[in-house]
């Protein structure tokens, strides 16, 4: 199986479940628009997992030509509604809640219960946020102007209060450390969650942090998500 | 005390380095017994008396507590071997000016690694006790005559 390479936590999980399980037959590549080279480079894959995000002409002609050959999965993980016939569209429907595909699979949060599980640690963060591409910088920068004592991580702006860039395996240890998480894009929400950390959000209107009681925690682990619905 | 080595990227004609050389003779005449020196990778014109310094080079193998006056200084007395503690006196917030990968931070900020830290003001104090949990000391400068009782407790 050819799996995309994007940025995202799900790519992140899906190869700590392929280092884990030694699965030799799962490749993720970063193939720009070289996909017929990819295919031509690895001749067995018969089945594609892509990233609706980073679709491109050759990907959306390749699909085109070898959707009813192959077995083609597309992750909708943007808001762009194309549908694809003849291959398995996966909806996240926490991203995406408007598709008109009746055969569409629609899941609910990615819980990565590979990377995350308890450290039994005591929790000497107060609060902590992992800041995703999606951040309007200038509300988090009154946020910090205001409450001096966020530890936020994964930002590209330096600050005194970015600790800087993390991997999976210290987000699990950040997250078992922190007392509160400020959740922004809802990405690690679930995992959060799980490991014991009161979740927070930030109010746009008043630049504060509020607790958040009635977020979504509804999930699908990984090993799940890949051998239920991916079947690698 | 022990013997100390203060160690320091660069040493130019500021008030902050005066600072620096008056606080260290002032160190040698307090613990006249003690072997207390300076190192660095550069010195510009400067009056030192009294003060021996030396390249940074030779730091490493030098048997004495190290207080490190920048972070690249505090980078390079981690892998000093002969370190028996290490001290930062920080006057900023190394991480506001570049961005790191957290494990480096988290490597290097452990107690275990660098024992204590003074700041030069509140705000930093709070930064590394919220972050990483140092107790808050702080000397606003190096002429501040809490320097010298800070250290004492810390080193």
């Amino acid at each position: 199986m050819i799996i995309q390479m994007i940025e995202n936590k799900l790519c992140r999980a899906i190869g700590s479940y392929i280092r884990l399980g030694n699965k030799d037959n799962a490749k993720i590549i970063d193939f720009g628009d070289n996909i017929y080279k990819v295919k031509f480079q690895n001749p067995q894959a018969d089945r594609f997992f892509f990233f609706c995000s980073l679709l491109n002409r050759s990907i959306v002609q390749f699909i085109e030509e070898f959707a009813s050959t192959y077995q083609i999965y597309i992750y909708h993980d943007s808001n762009n509604n194309k549908v694809f016939d003849n291959v398995t569209n996966i909806v996240p429907n926490h991203i995406v809640s408007n598709i008109q595909d009746k055969k569409a699979i629609q899941i609910p949060r990615i819980y990565n219960n590979i990377d995350f599980y308890s450290l039994k640690q005591d929790r000497k963060m107060k609060y902590s946020c992992f800041v995703g591409s999606q951040i309007n910088s200038q509300l988090l920068d009154n946020l910090l102007a205001k409450q001096k004592n966020i530890a936020i991580f994964d930002y590209d702006k330096p600050s005194r209060y970015n600790l800087g860039r993390t991997t999976e395996s210290e987000k699990n240890k950040i997250l078992n450390q922190t007392e509160n998480y400020i959740d922004i894009d809802g990405e690690y929400l679930v995992e959060a969650a799980a490991l014991g950390c009161s979740i927070y959000h930030i109010n746009n209107n008043t630049v504060e942090i509020i607790e958040s009681k009635d977020h979504n925690t509804d999930h699908i682990t990984i090993n799940e998500f890949l051998k239920d619905i991916i079947k690698l | 005390m022990n013997n100390i080595a203060i160690v320091v990227k660069q040493i130019r004609n500021t008030t902050f380095d005066q600072d620096l050389i008056n606080f260290s003779q002032n160190l040698i005449k307090t613990n006249p017994l003690d072997n207390i020196a300076i190192f660095t990778t550069f010195y510009d014109t400067i009056n030192t008396i009294d003060v021996p310094i030396m390249h940074m080079s030779h730091a490493c193998f030098f048997d004495a507590d190290i207080i490190a006056f920048d972070f690249d200084s505090l980078m390079c007395a981690t892998s000093f071997i002969n370190k028996k503690r290490l001290v930062y006196y920080a006057q900023s917030v190394p991480w506001e000016s570049k961005t790191y990968e957290f494990s480096y931070l988290n490597k290097v900020f452990d107690h275990s690694v660098v024992n204590s830290i003074i700041s030069s003001s509140e705000d930093i104090a709070e930064i590394f006790n919220n972050f990483f949990q140092y107790p808050k000391i702080i000397s606003k400068t190096l002429g501040d005559k809490t320097i010298y009782e800070n250290l004492l407790a810390t080193i």
